[in-house]
């Protein structure tokens, strides 16, 4: 038995959502209701057709409306946007040989106005010609923030004053933490955590390629977090005070293949477990420091690639174990550097170096690890087959202690050079400590010797 | 000897009578001269349309060629050294004097003739004119719109307090 209480099921009134509907019934234009699913499509369909042109010009308004709507940055098309769904509904609507025109005024004074007067590359070149980032030409558009978001972030400038905010910044959004490629936290000194470092070290693994360790705050978890950044190619941990264990290190970085550069860090290294390190392929810088061994560096399986060497602030190393790495390297080498201190080297240790590095561009030794005997005729001889020692630059340093001021003399290089011996060499580069008298004639000749060649000699004050 | 000048017609059809050598600071006219075979002994030779660049622009345009007819730029495709080089200081001098609206023109035309000098020379000065500028006069100088809602801006501004000036 029917329920003749209930009452009747309503027909919903229905309405097309599409082109042609606001023109046949105006008045529902505006309530903002409809319904899909009625059954009286079909009737609709055959007023839409008779109403062809005018849904034409209502297009028009659409398109008109489009343009004021449409996002005013810049660049704005001086081509009409067009519906296509809109035209490719009505088309077959269309009368054979009508012409439909979209009213596109190209002396539109509001498309001079609203855009920016350069073109977007151009803006690009000119916000990289800054001398420092400023984050208010992220707020000058949206198109602005996509173009200057990473400009800010590939190369953030941090101290400890920022270092937290900028934490706070990329923890919050990831996409900022992506687009930084060089990182230097060399300022953060004593302010930074060892959660936070790690937690910026994941955060900008993405696309990280460059990143300066801080002095503190490297512990194991900053370690850990080094194993996501797979794009790394310069490792700098040559602040790093705390211990860091070689193996933890090595297996850090085993999918870093993009490796060149890398500095051990200072202070302290623990260097057991050598055999099984892996060494990253296209390794070509190498900063040696901190607590390695005379076996690791005799043992280790260093990669072919390696072009600059250098050392510094390596307690544990003698005299062999260099000679015996050089008797390996010394060929590829091109640059080589022994820095201060190395407190396991005599005073007259590296006095053989340049029999061991034919290939040498850059040197710079210290002089309290070699003598005058390092430009002697015996152990700086002629290249055989007539080749020309390519040694362009040369640093002489001195830690100013007592007895180092007269272990090498300017005549010394003077007849080196005069012997045609360093053929290619135009600068050189000493330490006031060496104590050399810059109106000592000697001195003056080796200025003028250098001066020839284009180069010259240089003093520094530290 | 003027058949040995080359021919461009600017935007405003006014036609230049130019030196090869000056028209080959633009990358763009000296890959069009070569492809095109242009030969200038040729009177006849069709004039070369720049229909971007006005006549009052390619003018300062040719001057500051003129003046670089024998510099050397270097061929460097390195964007730190491009951003590292200091501005030529008669390119300095030469943009300074222009108002503004003929830099911005000179920069366009640059960038459309491809004359990378000329075009670095305008953008660092460009650079160094909005250097102490806020958002807003920066927005006013370049006719730039604020699509920005006052909340958005403000949580930018949040968010990037790290790399504010100190």
């Amino acid at each position: 038995m029917a329920n003749k209480r209930r009452p009747k099921k309503t027909k919903p009134p229905y309405r097309r959502y599409g082109p042609g509907v606001a023109n046949k019934n105006g008045a529902s234009e505006n309530d903002g209701t409809y319904q899909y699913g009625n059954d009286s499509d079909e009737d609709e369909e055959t007023e839409a057709e008779a109403s062809a042109t005018t849904v034409v010009k209502k297009n028009i308004d659409i398109n008109e409306k489009d343009e004021d709507s449409s996002s005013q940055l810049w660049p704005i098309s001086q081509f009409q946007k067009i519906d296509v769904l809109k035209i490719a509904i009505i088309n077959e609507k269309i009368k054979n040989g009508e012409i439909i025109e979209f009213p596109v005024n190209f002396n539109d004074s509001r498309v001079k106005t609203n855009s920016p007067i350069f073109p977007i590359e151009l803006f690009y070149i000119i916000f990289k010609f800054q001398d420092r980032t400023n984050p208010k030409y992220l707020r000058l558009s949206k198109l602005f923030y996509q173009l200057y978001s990473p400009i800010l972030y590939e190369r953030p400038i941090l101290d400890s004053h920022n270092f937290f905010s900028f934490v706070e910044t990329i923890t919050s959004k990831k996409k900022y933490g992506s687009l930084v490629r060089f990182l230097d936290l060399s300022p953060i000194i004593q302010s930074g955590k060892n959660s936070y470092v790690s937690k910026v070290l994941r955060r900008c693994s993405p696309s990280l390629e460059v990143f300066v360790a801080p002095q503190t705050s490297f512990g194991f978890a900053p370690l850990v977090s080094l194993r996501s950044c797979n794009k790394i190619k310069v490792l700098d941990l040559g602040l790093v005070s705390e211990t860091v264990n070689l193996k933890e290190l090595f297996y850090s970085i085993r999918n870093a293949k993009e490796l060149t550069h890398l500095s051990f860090p200072r202070s302290s290294i623990s260097c057991e477990d050598y055999q099984i390190t892996e060494w990253p392929p296209n390794l070509w810088y190498l900063r040696l420091s901190g607590g390695i061994t005379d076996d690791f560096l005799i043992n280790s399986k260093f990669p072919n690639t390696i072009s600059r060497l250098e050392f510094a602030h390596c307690p544990q190393i003698k005299e062999f174990a260099i000679y015996n790495f050089l008797s390996k390297f010394g060929d590829t080498l091109t640059h080589l550097s022994i820095q201060y201190p190395m407190p396991g080297l005599s005073e007259t240790a590296m006095d053989f170096l340049f029999t061991y590095c034919p290939n040498l561009k850059f040197l710079q030794i210290t002089v309290d690890y070699c003598s005058r005997f390092l430009f002697a005729e015996d152990l700086l001889p002629h290249l055989p087959n007539g080749k020309e020692r390519p040694l362009r630059t040369l640093w002489i340093e001195s830690s100013g202690g007592l007895g180092q001021s007269s272990k090498i003399h300017p005549d010394d290089l003077i007849i080196a050079l005069m012997e045609n011996r360093l053929p290619c060499l135009k600068n050189v580069r000493i330490t006031s400590k060496l104590g050399w008298d810059l109106h000592n004639e000697d001195v003056e000749t080796l200025a003028d010797l250098l001066e020839e060649k284009d180069g010259g000699l240089f003093l520094n004050y530290y | 000897m003027s058949s040995q000048l080359i021919k461009i017609t600017t935007s405003d059809e006014e036609t230049f009578k130019v030196e090869r050598s000056i028209v080959e600071r633009s990358v763009l006219l000296k890959h069009l001269l070569s492809d095109l075979e242009y030969d200038e002994t040729d009177e006849d030779a069709e004039p070369i349309p720049l229909p971007n660049v006005r006549a009052s622009v390619f003018k300062k345009v040719l001057e500051w060629a003129e003046h670089h007819k024998n510099t050397n730029f270097p061929d460097d495709e390195d964007e730190d050294a491009r951003k590292s080089a200091p501005i030529d200081e008669w390119d300095r001098e030469f943009l300074k004097v222009v108002d503004q609206e003929m830099l911005y023109e000179i920069i366009l035309a640059a960038n459309y003739l491809n004359i990378r000098p000329l075009l670095d020379a305008g953008c660092k000065t460009v650079a160094e004119m909005i250097r102490g500028k806020s958002a807003e006069e920066i927005r006013r100088t370049f006719n730039i719109v604020n699509d920005f809602s006052p909340e958005e801006e403000a949580a930018i501004k949040r968010e990037n307090e790290w790399a504010e000036d100190r």
